[in-house]
């Protein structure tokens, strides 16, 4: 009986040994300097969204003369609609 | 030019439109007189527009095409309003009337729509980076539009005018319903599209444009209505001078 009761007491004492751990030591005092902060990646979209409304539209006459020209062109070609259909003889 | 100098434009327009409904003596040479100063007020608009006026903030020269853009939008709801304004009277006292002045206010109302459509389109390439987007703005003008399409292709259904009319009216009315939802939809939804400015938020030489666009932009609207209607009034009369389809046979003797 005493040999069991030595080696149960020896199993017990290994693990116990892997399971409690090793006590701490004190901690030393916090350092003065905050550790700096891990660097945060930038985020960048494929196509460049993140830079939109950052700044100012360049160029782009191309788009304000085709406007315009539009504007003009329908002006004149409804005119001439009214006036080819008021030539016509009237149809019910 | 000061903001109020197209008000003072406005003014003599807005007098002529009176003179012309009025009084038959100045229908003569009241529609060429308007004409002939929307053709001056156009060519200066394009002096204005392109050149005169500030770039924007943020969307610069891009933003010049606002002062043909934004009056052309305005003269299709005002359009639409003077049709639903026409189709009502007609409900309520059957006049060919105001049945010829509906139908030249939605054809003309449709043409401003679709070009204002057209030019917020251009527009909006530069700015949003794509030529169309399913914004709510965007879809209730689409539907506006297509309602009032709706209503040209309607009137042509039916060879009655007395039937036309009526059933025209009664669509007049129902197509009306999405003006409002046009208008608001900026402030009921989401909306990509900017809400409406008003003069205390935009710079004054801004606003001058703007309204000089809008008082050119009237002129062609007074006109086109004009001979629209009278196309649409000698249509009319010549629907109702003529035979029955099919004559009467004489009786067998």
């Amino acid at each position: 009986m005493k040999p069991l009761t030595l080696s149960l007491w020896l199993l017990s004492a290994v693990a116990l040994a892997d399971v409690v751990p090793p006590p701490e030591p004190r901690e030393a005092e916090a350092p003065s300097t905050p550790a700096p902060a891990p660097e945060v990646p930038v985020v960048t979209h494929p196509a460049g969204i993140e830079r939109a409304g950052a700044g100012v539209i360049q160029g782009g006459w191309e788009y304000v003369y085709a406007a315009y020209g539009l504007g003009t062109a329908g002006v004149l070609a409804y005119a001439a609609s009214l006036f080819v259909r008021r030539q016509r003889p009237s149809r019910p | 030019m000061t903001p109020t100098l197209p008000l003072v434009v406005l003014a003599l327009v807005v007098a002529g439109i009176v003179a012309h409904v009025t009084s038959p003596a100045a229908r003569r040479w009241v529609s060429p007189a308007v004409g002939a100063l929307g053709v001056l007020m156009l060519a200066a608009l394009w002096y204005l527009g392109l050149f005169w006026a500030p770039p924007e903030q943020y969307m610069s020269d891009v933003g010049r095409i606002l002062y043909v853009h934004v009056p052309h939008v305005w003269m299709a709801l005002l359009a639409f309003t003077l049709n639903v304004g026409c189709a009502v009277a007609y409900l309520t006292k059957k006049s060919w009337v105001t049945d010829a002045l509906a139908e030249a206010a939605a054809e003309v109302g449709v043409y401003f729509g679709a070009v204002g459509v057209l030019m917020g389109s251009i527009w909006a390439r530069p700015t949003w980076g794509v030529w169309w987007d399913w914004d709510p703005r965007l879809i209730s003008t689409t539907v506006m539009l297509l309602a009032y399409v709706g209503y040209l292709a309607l009137r042509s259904f039916t060879d009655d005018p007395e039937r036309r009319a009526t059933w025209s009216a009664a669509a007049a009315i129902l197509s009306y319903v999405s003006l409002p939802i046009v208008w608001f939809s900026v402030r009921w939804w989401n909306s990509l599209h900017q809400v409406q400015s008003n003069p205390s938020t935009v710079d004054k030489p801004m606003v001058a444009v703007l309204r000089w666009g809008a008082v050119t932009m009237l002129c062609f609207l007074f006109v086109f209505i004009v001979k629209r209607y009278e196309l649409a009034r000698s249509r009319q009369t010549a629907a109702l001078e003529l035979p029955p389809l099919e004559a009467p046979r004489p009786e067998a003797a």
